[in-house]
This record gives structure tokens, sequence and C-alpha cells, in this order.
């Protein structure tokens, strides 16, 4: 529980807050740092491994100034003392998590037995000057698979949050969500930001897309947001592919000029930083046509009622009288 | 109970039959708005599509998804979901046999409705030669076999993975169903891809043949229906039965007459006791319109529970005398 990881040269490089992406801030990513290994299976909630049945998640840290170009971190860049991983489970329960090298880059794996949303988070900290950083990273996971069945799936709905956490965003959940659904464009997603558990109002929170597109939009007094998640996946249409994810992050960061939880005094402010990582897909309004589908089978309808009568008109032979010529 | 047992044998099927298939028809396309859920093994058209409101799930749709998956996990323990699928699917099945096409199937009660509303405006229906009844009728086997093939084709990575639910894709089920609930979205041609592309444009074709054809042809979908074969492969250890005592009939023809399905051997079957054939959906029409009494009966773990009798016969023919003349 008590190990602690150090990542010190990406959190003093993000010291500086631009109003964008900070050069170096860390976010969790399921984006495979190679090719797509064999191993790793499509499910409901993202890749996964599956193992003697027992779903298992790959989850590697990022950094960078954008999501496209974040790069992975290895473990030669990562100094492993001074921050710390945790896994809160589907029943609560928190896990702490050691740091691996899951296909060649730093990050986690583990095990998800049950069916629900997993919450990994790190958590790190550093002083420089007079600032005092949190930085913490969380990615929120599903695991479900339909042979569980999808009864219980309405109770595992809710989001958890870690009240303990000076700062943390949670995804609230859409009116009809369920394990199967997913985010698409020109879906809002609505965010909640936490302060120690409780809803901060008037902070900035700014999503980013893979693609370099950003929003930053201020919460309301329920430290609520609401994010459009845009259109920005335009291949030549011989190369779309209706399952494209896109990953996304949302950013928070807030400064107190002094944190009563912090250890020392010696420091005039606190940043706190949070990201939240998830994906979205493309709507099927990009792919689907009402207007082709509708003239289609009011054409086969037509057609067939035509065939119909048409066969059961020739069906009805009229009579005709057959005359002998008699002089003959 | 003699009193109990003449009740039942002098019943209007017509309206029990119509009040029943309203009731399963409401419990499968609303029951998930009142939280009631049959799973998803029902041995009727159930449609997984119709997400608001299904009551339960047809097994056709998990099954062709457990066959999908890659062909490593299937034939390891991923096998033991199938087995265990098609264990559950059966035991729903065995409790009302091919009943379930009668008188549970939303997708056969509409047809029944288009059926009805022909029958009001006064148009006659089709019926098939019998060459053309043999041929129709090997239909659903060869749907039935691609049904399974196909997935496993995905599931061994040689075909597209967007055929994974081949049926469903083209089953007038998905398209027709979730309109009941207000979901049209499946009346969609979708382009993301060749095999989607192909596979939504026949399954709305087939939706536009689905409605001209049931409304001159009663039950049309159900000769070429795969679940309806899956049901008689798996029909023998069935609790419901449909059985012929030969001895009794006179070979009249009113139980043809009356088939939807029109299934000659229901009247030319005398030596077999066990009638029930592969289109049939134990509608009981037949034993309905029987006047030899016993001749033909519905029978329920080796129990009678609906004979034909002469006095049926005579009161039902009274009733629809009456409903002719309205």
């Amino acid at each position: 529980m008590k190990r602690l990881c150090t990542f010190a040269p990406w959190l003093l490089a993000g010291l500086v807050w631009h109003g964008s992406l900070q050069a170096n801030s860390l976010w969790w990513s399921e984006s495979m740092p190679h090719t797509e290994s064999s191993s790793t299976q499509h499910a409901h909630g993202g890749p996964v491994e599956i193992r003697r049945g027992i779903y298992h998640k790959n989850l590697w840290l990022r950094t960078g100034d954008s999501l496209a170009k974040g790069s992975y971190l290895d473990e030669a860049s990562v100094d492993t003392s001074n921050a710390k991983i945790f896994l809160l489970d589907v029943k609560g329960e928190i896990k702490p998590l050691v740091a691996g090298k899951p296909h060649g880059a730093f990050g986690v794996n583990f095990a998800m037995p049950d069916e629900g949303f997993y919450n990994l988070y790190l958590i790190s900290e550093q002083f420089s000057e007079s600032t005092r950083m949190i930085n913490i990273a969380k990615a929120e996971v599903l695991k479900h698979s339909c042979r569980e069945g999808h009864d219980h799936v309405q109770a595992l709905m809710s989001p958890r949050q870690h009240d303990e956490l000076p700062l943390e965003i949670i995804r609230l959940r859409a009116p009809a969500e369920n394990f199967h659904s997913a985010t698409h464009f020109g879906d809002n997603v609505q965010f909640q930001l936490l302060h120690h558990g409780q809803p901060l109002a008037g902070a900035s929170v700014t999503l980013y897309t893979a693609q370099g597109w950003r929003n930053t939009m201020e919460t309301d007094a329920n430290g609520k947001v609401s994010f459009m998640m845009i259109r920005d996946y335009y291949p030549p249409w011989s190369e779309f592919k209706r399952r494209h994810r896109q990953d996304y992050v949302v950013q928070a960061v807030h400064n107190v000029p002094a944190d009563e939880h912090a250890a020392t005094s010696a420091y005039q402010q606190t940043r706190y930083e949070t990201t939240l990582n998830g994906s979205y897909y493309p709507s099927t309004r990009d792919y689907r046509s009402y207007g082709y589908g509708l003239l289609l089978g009011t054409f086969a309808l037509s057609f067939t009622a035509v065939a119909v009568y048409v066969y059961r008109r020739r069906g009805q032979q009229r009579f005709k009288e057959v005359r002998f010529d008699e002089d003959n | 109970m003699k009193t109990i047992k003449t009740a039942i044998n002098n019943i209007d099927l017509r309206r029990f039959r119509f009040w029943l298939q309203l009731f399963f028809f409401a419990l499968l396309m609303y029951g998930g708005y009142f939280a009631i859920d049959l799973g998803s093994r029902l041995p009727t058209f159930a449609c997984a599509f119709n997400e608001a409101g299904r009551g339960g799930i047809c097994y056709l749709f998990p099954l062709q998804h457990q066959l999908g998956v890659p062909s490593s996990r299937l034939f390891s323990w991923a096998g033991l979901a199938v087995l265990q699928g098609l264990l559950i699917f059966s035991l729903w099945f065995f409790a009302l046999n091919k009943a379930w096409c009668g008188y549970a199937c939303p997708l056969g009660t509409i047809q029944d409705w288009i059926t009805a509303l022909r029958n009001r405006l006064g148009i006659r229906y089709s019926r098939y030669s019998q060459g053309q009844f043999r041929q129709l009728s090997r239909i659903k086997y060869l749907l039935l076999a691609l049904m399974i093939l196909i997935p496993l084709g995905v599931g061994a990575a040689l075909l597209p993975h967007e055929m994974g639910t081949p049926f469903c894709d083209i089953c007038p089920a998905r398209m027709v169903l979730p309109m009941f609930t207000g979901d049209f979205s499946q009346l969609t041609i979708d382009f993301s891809s060749k095999t989607t592309m192909i596979m939504t444009t026949l399954g709305l074709l087939i939706t536009g043949l689905f409605f001209t054809g049931a409304f001159f042809k009663k039950r049309f979908f159900c000769f070429f229906c795969p679940m309806s074969a899956l049901h008689y492969l798996l029909s023998k250890p069935a609790l419901l039965k449909l059985k012929k005592d030969g001895n009794k009939c006179t070979s009249c023809g009113d139980c043809y007459r009356v088939c939807d399905m029109e299934i000659r051997e229901i009247a030319d079957e005398v030596n077999e006791t066990n009638i029930m054939q592969d289109d049939c959906i134990m509608c009981l029409k037949c034993v309905a319109h029987c006047p030899e009494p016993d001749a033909l009966k519905a029978t329920f773990a080796g129990i009678p529970i609906f004979s034909s009798t002469e006095q049926g016969f005579i009161k039902r023919m009274h009733k629809g005398q009456k409903h002719e003349q309205q």
C-alpha cells in the first residue's frame, strides 16, 4: 500500500499551467504500446486478456503534450519511490497494485473477477519551491461478459468515488446507460469534479481528444460539467471503421493557497491535477441511412404485392367459347 | 372433473388463442418496462434488438454470439457456456413444445393479425402446391445450418466479424418488433462496411417481403424459420404433444383445410400416433375442427388436455357461423 514511485521529471515540467494539456501530464491509456497482441480480446469495456476465464486489464501510463503523441513510459525513466497505485474494485475495496511492464511499457495489469466498474488511481506527490503538487491519474474500466447475464447491471451502474482523494473527476451516467452503452460523436458526456468527496464549483475542466481538439468548461454549483463529443474522425470511406475507438482525456486543476491536509506548511500553495481517460466511437448517424432503408423496404413490399396481384390475374382464365364450323 | 374436461373441449379456441397470444405479445414486447426478464434463452422471437421493452431474448441471438467467439475459446471453456445455453433453451422448450410458435411468438402473432386484416378486407389467401410446400420446407434447415456455420467461420477468422449474427441481420423480427416500442433505428442501411451494407439490405428486402407474404399467405415466414427447425430437432422429449388416433379418423380433411401451415399429414397419416410435423406451430386448430371424438388430442406429460369432440366441433361451428354473419 505504501509503495511509492516518483515521476519527478514529468511533474516538475508540469509546473506551469498553460490552459492546454501540459507537456508532461500523466494519464492512463488502454491503447497498447505496440501492435495489438494476439492475447488481447475485445469485450464490453474495451480490450482485455482472458486467462482461465478471468478477465485481466492492462493500462499504461502515458505522458506528453497531446494524446496522439503521448509517449509511453519505460521503467528506466521511472523512479519508483514516491507515489502509490491502487484499485477501487466493484465491492468498494481498495487494493494496492504494483506497477510492471506489460507488453514492454510501464503500466499495470490486474484481474477483474467481478462484473462492474473498477477505478484505477495513481497518486503522486511532489514538492517544488513554494508549491506542493498532487497529481492524480484515474481510469474507470468496465468488466462485462454477456454470459454473466444482465439482471445485475442496473445495480452496478452508479459511478463510485474515493472520498479521500483531494481531487477526482467522475463520469456521470446517461439516463438509459447500461454495460453495452458507448459514447458516440455528438453525445453529451457529463462529469462531476469532487474535492475531498464534495462537488467543486467554478473550477475549469478541459477535455482533450486524440486529434488535438480541446474544450474548457467551468463546473456549475454541483461541480458538474458537460461536453459534447466532437466528430473528428474523417478517414477515406473505404477505411472507415464503425468501431474505431478514439481516446479522450478530461483534466482538471485546482490550486489552493494553503492545504490543511498537507504534511508540511512550508509551501504557499497546493496544486492538484487530476485526469480521467475515456473513449468514444463514431455515431450511427455517420453510417446508417433511413432513406435508403425505407426505400428498399417499400420497394420489396410493393414489388411483391404487384407480383402476387399479376400472378392472380393471370390465373383467372376468361371463358372462351369454342365454336365448331358446322359446315366442315 | 368431467365438467371441466367438457368445458375445455368445448372452448372457443379462436378467442382463447387470441387472448393468450396478446398476453405473450405484451409480456415479451413490453415486459422490460415492468422489470420482467425471462432471460436470453427463450425458444421464441423475443427480439434482442427491442432493447427498451423486451421481456426476454430469443435464443438464436446469444447462440450465434457464442458460436462466433474465437475457435480456440469455443473449443475450450467457452464451449461449456454454449452447452449451458442449449440446456436452458431446451428446458423452456420442453414445457410448451412448438406451441411457443402458435401461442407465444410475437412475429407469429403479428402474422396472424395481418391475416385477420386480409380476412376483413375479403381478399382470398394463397396456398402452396404440395411440390412447392416440400421445397420451401427445406429452407429453414438451410438457414439453421448457415446460422451455425457462419458464426463458426467468424470465430475461425474465415469470415468478417460483421457476420457474427447472420440470421438476426436478415430476420424481419429485428426490423418489425422494435417498432412496437417506438424504435425505428433498425429500418436503416448500414454503410460502414460492404458486409453490413449487404446484410442490412437483405434484411430490409426480406422485411418488405414479410409484410406482403404474411398478407397473402397464412404464417408466411414460419415456413422459413430456423427456430422452427431447431424446435423440431428437439421436440421428441417435449411434454406437450399432438396425438392422433388413426382408427377414429374418417379422413374428412377438416384438419388439413384449417391448418395455417398446410400440413397434409395431419389428415393423411393414420398409423403414427405422434402426428406433429416440423412445420407444425401447435396452434391446435386441427383439434378444434375435428368432429371425431378423441381422434386428435393435445396431451401434456401423457395426460390429455384438449381433445376433439363432436359437441365441441358443433359448438365452434355455430360460433363460426355467427361470426361470419356479423
